[in-house]
């Protein structure tokens, strides 16, 4: 059905070749996925295919790639669009339209189907995607996990013959991974061929037929249906993808010896848009300092709304928040705590990366802005724009403004999501460093195997209560569990 | 979310976008050229609010009403003792404000309640080329958007120490501006990237005639309203 031939590819404006001799042959019906770490030409692979390269994104092809005999660089691309759906990483700016309804007929709207039609796939899809709850409703109002799961619906209204996904589990939680995954098999049990590219790859496991991993632009292996079952999680440890199975994450926690068990005291507090229902209700805890505690729950449960309450960003909030048993205002929280956003993007607001630190001190030191920038293996982009610099770069550089701001307590809001096994422990080993340095973090996340590298404690929040606190160290189990409750 | 688009669950009596976009025109005609007229300006007010009360957006229609009513007793009580440059400053810009309230609010209504296939769809109706319709769709499509990024930025910006608050706003508004506009442009371009190459995937290159399932038509409200905007209009004349 699809071909790919000796296909090599670079971007405009870009020497290195992102592809080199690429060869592919799918089938009618079958599950491909790509992997490999950032970088190795999976995303390339998702573009050829779907014809976004070259009718969107420019650059230098060679080689040949067929969708059903024809030469897809001859095809115009809503030739191609008409038998394929594309599903991207972000769940946020895929579509057009701003109801869900609306969203679901679009694509069959641009090809021209009779508005009765339309409407009876729309209630095919409702129905098959047990979508009823979320339609006629504002597309800004879903969570990722919800938007996400409408552009599979969107994409499956037009009843294409191939779906191509590139990395869309990257911004979900594992409820919404889950459901993903039943999409996906979905579109397998109708017979429709799927590419993926992905680096997250537990929630595919016996739905691939053939798993091709990449390293920078060439192919390194091949794995058929048999092969994948076998391989050990050495082998995938050693890909740098995450792992296959969750039951086979390598981990070792970290070991800290805590100095102050009561740093931080939090006491009834309460934050809601409604008083009788609301968003976020701690009754007591008691934090020590100079810990990495991980929070985790579903989404909704009001982990970044913990968040934003302790570091004052929401003044409505009500109780109180002890620092070295001292009462704390929202204002000495907003000056004492940092946080790194899941889009760093809106945290960087100046030409170079050495200004973005001045502007964090509040003066221009340079030796010290320097020497910040060096422990972080930032020194030689102090002039860079910030914009220029790779996502896993601006997240250091926000890091480095944690630092040099001096904020002792610092949240990260999902800090690895999308991110592959070796960029997960680069960010693990930066937050490790901070800990030496005496700071207390909080981690919101999904990713179990980063929790189990990188954390010492767990907060469990549910419906705004925290439920659980625990360290991790030998209580191993629970975590598994919490993980495990949610995948079938 | 206040800024809720198009999303018509319950959202009361709604006129078609045809009629909006009239009614829009009416009130601009008539705003430039009885620019003077107090009995035009409230006229007006109670026009655009009355469409507000009718979608069932009664918060908006109040604080609409409210604003326009403080706006009246500054200019009729406060603004007289006023002298110097203050009285220019305050002066002109309220009453800019003020004679143009009912465009903002007409623009306001036609923003809240209009789908973007709604919009697409009316504005095929009136044989609008595709050039025009498409980039204006996507106008609808980025303003919650911008809500949303200006949100998440203010935040960011108070974590960072450089909260939009008095203080800052006073001692350095254009350093304040660009600390918010390099975040928000740069988000915007992004998503705008991205959702143009997911468009593209979804056939909107596609020549043939484009079909859509939204409902327009005109109804009994659409034939009182422009009814009601012709007479204000024959107010010109008066």
């Amino acid at each position: 059905m699809i071909k790919l031939e000796n296909v090599s590819f670079s971007y405009l404006n870009e020497n290195k070749s992102n592809l080199k001799d690429f060869n592919l042959n799918i089938e009618d019906g079958e599950l491909i996925l790509l992997t490999g770490e950032s970088g190795s030409g999976k995303t390339t692979i998702t573009r050829l295919i779907n014809g976004l390269i070259p009718h969107y994104f420019n650059g230098t092809i060679k080689g040949e790639i067929y969708f059903n005999e024809k030469s897809i660089s001859d095809m115009k691309l809503y030739e191609i669009s008409e038998k394929m759906g594309s599903v991207f990483q972000n769940p946020r700016s895929q579509f057009f339209n701003v109801d869900t309804t609306g969203e679901l007929a679009f694509e069959c709207e641009n090809l021209g189907m009779p508005v009765d039609e339309i409407h009876q796939r729309i209630e095919q899809t409702i129905n098959d995607f047990h979508i009823e709850k979320l339609m006629n409703k504002s597309l800004f109002d879903l969570s990722g996990g919800e938007k996400q799961k409408i552009a599979c619906a969107s994409v499956t209204t037009p009843n294409p013959d191939v779906y191509v996904l590139d990395e869309p589990s990257s911004n979900l939680d594992f409820i919404a991974i889950n459901s993903l995954r039943n999409i996906i098999k979905f579109w397998k049990e109708k017979g429709k061929t799927i590419i993926i590219a992905e680096h997250r790859i537990y929630y595919l496991k016996d739905l691939i037929d053939k798993m091709i991993y990449l390293n920078k632009g060439v192919v390194e292996a091949e794995f058929n249906k048999d092969e994948i079952n076998r391989l050990s999680s050495d082998d995938i440890y050693k890909m740098g993808i995450r792992p296959i199975d969750l039951n086979q994450i390598r981990y070792q926690t970290p070991e800290i010896t805590l100095k102050n068990h009561e740093f931080i005291k939090i006491e009834d507090l309460l934050f809601g848009f409604k008083s009788n229902n609301p968003v976020l209700s701690i009754k007591e805890i008691t934090l020590p300092s100079n810990n990495i505690t991980a929070i985790i729950g579903l989404n909704g449960a009001g982990k970044t709304t913990f968040a934003h309450c302790f570091c004052g960003l929401h003044k409505k909030m009500k109780g109180r928040i002890k620092i070295n048993g001292k009462m704390t205002k929202n204002k000495e929280r907003l000056k004492r705590c940092y946080m790194v956003m899941q889009d760093v993007n809106h945290q960087l607001f100046t030409e170079s990366v050495l200004s973005e630190l001045f502007l964090s001190m509040g003066e221009d030191d340079e030796e010290r802005a320097e020497k910040i920038l060096e422990s972080l293996n930032l020194l030689e982009f102090k002039d860079a724009h910030p914009m220029s610099l790779s996502g896993g770069q601006k997240q250091r550089v926000a890091i480095a403004c944690a630092i040099a701001s001096e904020s002792d307590i610092i949240f990260y809001d999902e800090p690895t999501s999308g991110l592959d096994l070796k960029h997960m422990h680069h960010v693990g080993e930066n937050i490790l460093k901070l800990q030496k340095m005496g700071k207390t973090q909080f981690i919101i996340t999904h990713d179990l195997e980063f929790i189990l590298n990188c954390c010492t404690n767990v907060i469990h929040l549910d419906d705004g209560n925290i439920t659980d606190y625990y360290p991790i160290k030998g209580n191993e189990d629970k975590l598994f569990e919490f993980f495990m409750k949610y995948q079938n | 979310m206040a800024y809720i688009l198009g999303v018509s669950e319950n959202n009361g009596i709604i006129l078609d976008p045809r009629t909006k976009l009239l009614l829009l025109i009416i009130i601009n005609v008539i705003v430039f050229n009885k620019l003077d007229s107090h009995l035009m300006s409230i006229l007006l007010i109670f026009f655009v609010t009355s469409l507000f009360i009718f979608s069932k957006k009664y918060k908006t229609a109040i604080v609409s009403l409210a604003i326009y009513l403080s706006y009246t007793l500054v200019l009729m009580y406060i603004l007289p003792h006023l002298t110097g440059f203050l009285a220019i400053l305050i002066g002109s810009v309220l009453v800019m404000f003020y004679k143009l309230m009912p465009i903002i609010l007409m623009g306001a209504y036609f923003i809240l309640t209009t789908g973007v296939s709604e919009f697409v769809a009316s504005m095929e109706k009136i044989h609008m080329p595709q050039e025009i319709i498409i980039p204006l769709s996507v106008v609808f499509r980025f303003f919650p958007t911008v809500v949303e990024e200006v949100k998440s930025i203010i935040d960011c910006m108070k974590i960072s120490g450089i909260g939009l608050n008095f203080k800052n706003l006073i001692t350095r508004p254009l350093k304040m501006l660009e600390y918010l506009l390099i975040p928000l442009i740069i988000s915007i371009v992004k998503g705008g990237d991205e959702l143009s190459a997911a468009v593209l995937t979804r056939s909107m290159d596609n020549p043939v005639q484009r079909t859509n399932i939204c409902k327009i038509g005109f109804h009994w409200q659409d034939y009182l309203y422009i009814l009601l905007g012709l007479l204000l209009l024959m107010g010109l004349f008066i």
